[in-house]
């Protein structure tokens, strides 16, 4: 099974504005800093998150 | 009596107001120039001690202050006052906040996964009631931003 890291909301955050200001800035952004802008709430379950998806295409 | 010739008299009676105007206007102008960019160095020097704060709040213990320094560098980079070698101050301030993370991340071996904890403060449920009243006053065609 596969190892969970813990991130905060801040922590994040963050690593969405490093992921979005490599777009900007051309810098290389690591994966992990990739999974970390990527972590999933721990409350949502996947049949959550597939209606939020949902709802949000809609809108 | 010393008699001048007529466009000599012309030129000392238009020269010296001409003259002494342009002086005034170049004189003006430098002036000017030099307050600018004293202006733009204060500016400079305030947006480099708010970067400094930012940075220091991002890395907070305390959420609250914390996204606030968040907030901030978000601020601050989409800012054209600092310049392009200045905003990796930004990104190693960043990458300061995901140190811990990243690092077990990279422990953890490539299978590992990055989890979100739960948000003590209730912040982001504050968040979404702004945006779910936000989107409802745009629905009833309310002014309200």
């Amino acid at each position: 099974m596969s190892k969970k890291v813990y991130v905060t909301r801040v922590q994040k955050d963050a690593a969405k504005m490093l992921v979005n200001r490599s777009a900007v800035t051309g810098r290389f952004v690591s994966s992990n800093v990739r999974k970390i802008a990527n972590a999933q709430p721990t409350g949502a379950s996947k049949a959550e998150s597939h209606h939020r998806t949902t709802v949000e295409k809609k809108k | 009596m010393t008699q001048l010739p007529t466009w000599a008299v012309y030129a000392v009676a238009l020269g010296t107001p001409t003259s002494a105007f342009v002086g005034v206007l170049v004189s003006n102008v430098l002036t000017r120039r030099g307050a600018k960019e004293l202006e733009l160095r204060s500016k400079r020097e305030e947006v480099l001690r708010n970067l400094r704060w930012a940075a220091e709040l991002a890395v907070s213990d305390d959420e609250g202050k914390a996204s606030l320094g968040l907030a901030e560098l978000q601020a601050l980079a989409d800012s054209d006052l600092l310049e392009a070698g200045q905003k990796s101050f930004i990104d190693a301030a960043l990458e300061a906040v995901i140190r811990d993370p990243k690092e077990e991340l990279e422990e953890a071996g490539e299978d590992a996964q990055a989890v979100q904890l739960g948000d003590e403060t209730g912040l982001n449920d504050e968040a979404d009631s702004v945006v779910s009243s936000e989107g409802d006053a745009r629905d009833e065609g309310s002014d309200h931003v």
